[in-house]
Order: C-alpha cells, then sequence, then structure tokens
C-alpha cells in the first residue's frame, strides 16, 4: 500500500525525462562494466549530500545559476571524489539544464538496472516489523513463486492489523486483515440485504397491501 | 413494517460462518491529480479502456484514457473525497445497470440508483452500459407505427417502432412537449417507456416527472436524471445507461421507446471531459469522436429481426439549435445519423402554431411503411398542400387579388394549419386523428369560421365517439378508404355540421369537449384572420 507522502512530488514528466537518461547512464556504464559501483555513488549522492543539504540541491535545480556555474560547482565539490562516470554524467546532465531530475533519474536507473538483472521490486507490508527469519522464507517463498531474483522492501503499516500485504508492479496480493474484514463486511452486507429483500415481501404481501 | 434483530443477526452470523477467505490480488495505480470529475493515475498498467476502476471510498471510475505514463479516469459520482496519491484498483469488469421490470416508473440516476426515495431497485439483473449495436442480419425494415399522438406528427412525419426520429429546434419552441405527448400516448400500447434527462434543471425534470405522473403514465415509464449539477462524467453516461435499460425490453421481444433530453447537452459534457483529458479539440472544439459518441448510441435503436424476438427500440433524440442554426457540428451530426428530423421553429410557436412544426423541412425517412393505411390515404398529399398554401401565402401577403380559386386553396390552408394545432397532454388516438384530418382535407371545414375550428374538431370527435360509435369502429377497423366508409363519414360529418350550426353559444358541443383547451385557444385565436 502506498503512502500519501511518499508519492507527493511525483511527477509524469520528470519520470520521462529521467527514463531516458536512465537510459543513457546504464548504457556509458556497461561499456565499462561498472554499473554497479555507479549506481551506488549516485544512490549516495542523493540519500546523503542532495537530501542532507536542501541549499545545494536548490542550487542545482535553479535555472538562475548558469550551466557553466553549474559545472564549475561540480568540479570543484565532486572531482576526484566520486568516479569519472558520474561526474561527466553530471555535467552532461548540468549542460542540458536536468539537474532537476536526478532523482527521477536515479529512480529510473535502479529500476532499468534490475530489469536488465531480472530482479523483480516486491514491496511487504505488515502490521508489526518482521523478524529476519520469516523475511528470509517470504523472500524465498516470493521468489519461487515469481521464479526470479526477488529484491524486498518491507515497510510497517499498523492499520492493516495483521496479515501481510505483496506489492508486485501494479499487482497487490493483498492477505491483511483489514482487508478480509472488509471483504466479509461487503460479503455479510449483500447476503443480509437479500434475505432483508425476501423478508421485505413477506410483510408488504400481508400489512402495506 | 417490523423487523426482527436475532433474524437478521442470525442471518449476518449465518454469512459469517459461510464466508471463506481468498487472498485478495489487485492492480493498483496512484492518484497524481484530481478535478473536474476527472483523476490522472499512475500505474493500472494492465488496465483496458472502458475498464472500471475504483477509488478508496468505493466510488467507481470509467478507464477513459490510456496514455505512456498515466491513466485518465472519469470519476462516476462524487470526485472531492479522492486526494492525490490514494490507491486506485481495476475492478476487470465494464459499467453495468440494473434493468428489468423493476425499473419502471422509478427516477434514477445514470448508474441505476434510486433518486425517488422509494427504496432500492429490487433486481439481480444489470446490463452494460455500453453494447454493440445489433447488426445487419438481426434487423428488419421497420414496420410498425409508433403513434405520438399528434396529428401533426403522425399525420406528415409518421415515426415507426425501431426508428430513430430527431427533435430539433432552438429553446422553449416545445421539444420537450412532444417527446412528453409521446410518452402519454404509449398508454396501454405495451410500450416502455424512457425519459433520459441530461443537464437540464432539476426544476424542469421534477415537472416533467409530475406531468407523468399526473397523466398516469408513470407506470410504465423510467426516468433516467442527470441535471445541471451532476458532473459531467455521468452527464456523460446517462444516454448510454438509460438504452440499456430500454435495450432488456428490446431483446425480450417486446418494445420501448427513449426519449434524450438533450443530446447537445450531453455533447458539451463530452466535449468538457474531452479537453479536460487534453484531447485534441476539433470543430466548435468537441472531440474528434464526438460523432461515434452519438452515432453507436442511436445505433441501439432497431427493429430486432423475429429470430431475435422481433422487439424495437424507438429513440427521439433532442438536439437544441441556437437561432435556428442547423448546420451546427451537433445537429448536422445528429441529422446524419437519424431517419429524420421534426424541425420546430420558434416564429410558428409565438404564431400559435403548436406543435410548432416546420412541414416543409421536417421529415420520416420511414416514411409510409410506419403509418397505418388509412392515414396513409386521408394524409397522402398533406405535407405538400401545406408547403404549397405556406407559398401562396407569402405572395397573398403582397395584398394582390386572388381570384377565387386560390382564395379557396388559401382558406383550406388556413384550416388546415389550424386544425393541426393541437394542446399539450392531449394526444389523439390515431382514429380520431383520421377522422378530423379527412374532415379538413375533403373540404367539410370550408365553412366553419377559422378561428372555431378547434372547437369544431373537438366537438366532433366528441359525437363520432358518443353518437356514432358504429362509424368510429368501421373506420378503426376498415383496411382502406373505400366509397362505403367515405360514404358513412361524410353522412355522420354532416349530421355533426347540424348539430354545430345550432349549438348554444355558451359551451355546447365543444366546450365541454376539451376543457383544457382555453389557454392554447386563445393564443391560436391571434393567428392571421
Amino acid at each position: 500500500m502506498s503512502s500519501t507522502a511518499e508519492n507527493s512530488g511525483f511527477d509524469i514528466d520528470r519520470q520521462q525525462v529521467g527514463k531516458v537518461y536512465a537510459r543513457a547512464l546504464l548504457g556509458a556504464t556497461a561499456k565499462l562494466d561498472s554499473t554497479g559501483a555507479v549506481l551506488d555513488e549516485f544512490q549516495s549522492l542523493i540519500r546523503d549530500v542532495l537530501d542532507q543539504m536542501p541549499g545545494f540541491d536548490a542550487v542545482l535545480a535553479s535555472p538562475r545559476v548558469t550551466s557553466d556555474q553549474k559545472l564549475a560547482i561540480l568540479d570543484k565539490a565532486f572531482a576526484g571524489r566520486m568516479r569519472e562516470e558520474l561526474l561527466v554524467f553530471l555535467k552532461v546532465v548540468a549542460g542540458k539544464g536536468r539537474l532537476d531530475c536526478l532523482r527521477a533519474m536515479l529512480r529510473e536507473s535502479l529500476r532499468l538496472d534490475n530489469e536488465a538483472r531480472g530482479v523483480v521490486e516486491v514491496r511487504v507490508s505488515t502490521a508489526h516489523a518482521v523478524t529476519r527469519d520469516v523475511q528470509d522464507s517470504v523472500s524465498a517463498a516470493l521468489s519461487s513463486a515469481l521464479s526470479s531474483e526477488v529484491e524486498m522492501q518491507y515497510n510497517v503499516l499498523p492499520g492493516l492489523i495483521g496479515g501481510m500485504v505483496v506489492r508486485v508492479g501494479d499487482r497487490v496480493f493483498d492477505g491483511s486483515v483489514v482487508n478480509r474484514l472488509e471483504q466479509l463486511r461487503g460479503h455479510a452486507l449483500q447476503g443480509t440485504f437479500q434475505e432483508m429483500i425476501g423478508t421485505l415481501d413477506r410483510f408488504t404481501a400481508s400489512e402495506v397491501l | 413494517m417490523k423487523f426482527n434483530a436475532d433474524e437478521i443477526a442470525s442471518v449476518i452470523q449465518q454469512e459469517i460462518e459461510q464466508y471463506e477467505s481468498q487472498v485478495d490480488e489487485r492492480q493498483v495505480g496512484t492518484v497524481l491529480e484530481v478535478g473536474d470529475g476527472i483523476a490522472r493515475v499512475y500505474g493500472l498498467s494492465g488496465v483496458m479502456a472502458g475498464e472500471m476502476v475504483e477509488f478508496p471510498g468505493g466510488v467507481n471510475g470509467l478507464a477513459f484514457n490510456l496514455e505512456e505514463n498515466s491513466v485518465g479516469i472519469i470519476i462516476l459520482g462524487d470526485y472531492l473525497k479522492i486526494r492525490e496519491g490514494d490507491e486506485v484498483r481495476s475492478l476487470g469488469k465494464l459499467l453495468s445497470v440494473p434493468v428489468g421490470e423493476a425499473v419502471i416508473g422509478r427516477v434514477l440516476d445514470p448508474l441505476g440508483n434510486p433518486l425517488d426515495g422509494k427504496g432500492p431497485v429490487e433486481t439481480s439483473e444489470r446490463r452494460f452500459v455500453e453494447f454493440t449495436a445489433p447488426g445487419v442480419a438481426g434487423r428488419q425494415p421497420v414496420s410498425e407505427p409508433l403513434q405520438t399522438g399528434l396529428k401533426a406528427i403522425d399525420s406528415m412525419t409518421p415515426i415507426g417502432r425501431g426508428q430513430r426520429e430527431l427533435i430539433i429546434g432552438d429553446r422553449k419552441t416545445g421539444k420537450t412537449a412532444i417527446g412528453i405527448d409521446t410518452i402519454l400516448n404509449q398508454k396501454d400500447s405495451g410500450v416502455k417507456c424512457f425519459y433520459v434527462a441530461i443537464g437540464q434543471k432539476d426544476s424542469s425534470v421534477a415537472g416533467v416527472v409530475e406531468a407523468l405522473r399526473e397523466h398516469g403514465a408513470m407506470d410504465y415509464t423510467t426516468v433516467v436524471m442527470s441535471g445541471a449539477s451532476t458532473p459531467a462524467p455521468l452527464q456523460y453516461v446517462a444516454p448510454y445507461a438509460g438504452t440499456a435499460m430500454a435495450e432488456f425490453f428490446m431483446y425480450r421481444g417486446e418494445h420501448a421507446l427513449i426519449v434524450y433530453d438533450d443530446l447537445s447537452k450531453q455533447a458539451q459534457a463530452y466535449r468538457q471531459l474531452s479537453l479536460l483529458m487534453r484531447r485534441p479539440p476539433g470543430r466548435e472544439a468537441y472531440p474528434g469522436d464526438v460523432f461515434f459518441c452519438h452515432s453507436r448510441l442511436l445505433e441501439r435503436s432497431a427493429k430486432l429481426s423475429e429470430e431475435l424476438g422481433g422487439g424495437s427500440l424507438t429513440s427521439l433524440p433532442i438536439v437544441e439549435t441556437l437561432e435556428g442554426e442547423v448546420s451546427a457540428y451537433i445537429p448536422t451530426n445528429v441529422i446524419s445519423i437519424t431517419d429524420g428530423q421534426i424541425y420546430l421553429q420558434p416564429d410558428l410557436f409565438f404564431a400559435g402554431q403548436r406543435p410548432a412544426m416546420n412541414a416543409g423541412i421536417s421529415v420520416s425517412r420511414v416514411g409510409g411503411a410506419a403509418q397505418i393505411k388509412l392515414m396513409k390515404s386521408v394524409a397522402g398529399g398533406l405535407r405538400l398542400d401545406l408547403a404549397s398554401f405556406r407559398e401562396l401565402e407569402a405572395f397573398a401577403q403582397l395584398g394582390t387579388d386572388l381570384d377565387a380559386a386560390t382564395q379557396a386553396r388559401l382558406d383550406r390552408g388556413y384550416r388546415m394549419v389550424e386544425l393541426l394545432k393541437q394542446g399539450q397532454y392531449q394526444p389523439l388516438q390515431v382514429i380520431d386523428q383520421v377522422l378530423s384530418i379527412y374532415a379538413g382535407t375533403r373540404g367539410h371545414l370550408d365553412n366553419v369560421p377559422i378561428n372555431e375550428v378547434g372547437q369544431w374538431e373537438a366537438g366532433f370527435i366528441r359525437f363520432m365517439h358518443d353518437q356514432k360509435p358504429e362509424v368510429w369502429q368501421q373506420v378503426a377497423d376498415a383496411k382502406g378508404l373505400d366509397d362505403e366508409l367515405t360514404t358513412a363519414v361524410d353522412a355522420a360529418i354532416e349530421e355533426f355540421h347540424g348539430q354545430y350550426a345550432t349549438r348554444d353559444d355558451d359551451g355546447g358541443v365543444s366546450q365541454s369537449a376539451r376543457p383544457s383547451e382555453t389557454v392554447t385557444r386563445t393564443d391560436e385565436e391571434t393567428v392571421k384572420a
């Protein structure tokens, strides 16, 4: 189940741009066989630098800073501290004025990389945090059910009460207690409604007419 | 009414005991933006066009636009409760509405929910809102008449069962009145009627429902209502939903009539949706497929072949024009789809000619096949006569002296025009129509003063029912107009002439015959004398 906070700021147009650049990045790193390392660094750049320093992020995204200035900043900040491929990629992105789409590019790169490696992303939501053993058994079960390698993400949603919700792409397998209760409610309502209509006929036949 | 709490509790308990839980598998997406009755959703990668989806809180929607990165959904219900980030699930089914006898006599919204406070619609049968029209092999030519009860229409532009006849005209020219009168006239004919109100004021629809109820027409009529305050998606869906309900009877071998009031409003709702969905605008900003929107709707009206039960669905779409502009986009589209049109003109309306039908440009492409033989022989030349009368009338206004023959034709014309006037909610039986048109076209009215034609006609019909039921029956049984019949009718008319001449002026024969006629008659007396 997705939460509102996670999706706010999601922009289809940026996602589209991100896809194009992600394909280019993966193409470039595949030749040098450094995809894994570059993506790790890219992730760290977003998580450890841009997320921590919103001001820096804003400068990179701002159209008021010229691309020459951005190139200079990138050089000063990252030259020698970052893999060459990633720095060149960032410079190209800066030259095209697309540094505001970096997060979308990372998201798409990871997705495309997983797709290429045949790894399926699976998000598992539970009401309580699950132990390592359970995680392993869930992951093994899903891996055999989907007949591919799985990359698991766990999150805790107390609103589920119990059970588990597994999301693979756009498909959701919902075995949560809250969903079962909801289904039971609908089922009982429907059945009772039918029964009451039958009863109603009995009453209307004798009393109303 | 009493319910036993224990009984209900035991039913619920049974349901719970029988319930088998299963893991619920669904396909989901996430709301990116929502507003104006539409939502854009990310995900739902396997959803199909026209498939139903569900938002949290039970609000349903239809997949309308499948784009590269998102899905455009039209929301059927309250879109104000939907938030960005909400989960949307596809239901894997198409939109359907309840159908069957249970919908008769009800006022429903386009999803089949009751609006009349008479409790739930108790039926288990449902039909898809979008349904393919019967093919060539499944149809047969229109052959049975559908009587509207209006002299002007039944005599000059007859409508057959399974036909689509457009009612077109400016605002306030009596378009709805024709639809309502036609519904009223279906009493005891076994034709189930459906009135679909699209984008109209709730007060006008309430008026229509009240009129139908007052005249006993709600016993065989369903009103599908999506008023001006309903979101555009529901206005767009309403005619299809009404058609689905009517089709049920057609495929059961029965006859149904559906009035779409009006399709220009539906086209506007569809335009609104399409523009919000960023579909490219075309002429008058309507989307490219607005023609298909109407053609696939009206094609569902048909006369089915005998193998399919021979049922029929007749439709009377209504289109409103602006300043008589029939060459606008929607009017030309619907004119080209339908099997004829009844054109209503404001100047005729205000001159007191009601229904304000312009006989010259109103046509029924099904023609004589949809008329009883007798009417065909009585009213055969009526349209052309009226057209030539209009020409003559224009010429006579120049003030030139006219010869006796021309003057006689003019006088006959004035009387025919007068005879074709008819008050609202007063549909006439077809035999009565035949009798009065016979009297007019055969010159029996030539000596009746123009402003008394209405009175004379009402009195005559009453006379035929009360005093000459055998002649009336003879006409009703007749296969065609033969000498014997004409002699009998002529004799009856002569006899009535005698009675009419000696009537007392304060009422007599005709005043009592049509008590509610006074309003329309005062209007009509202003007509050129």
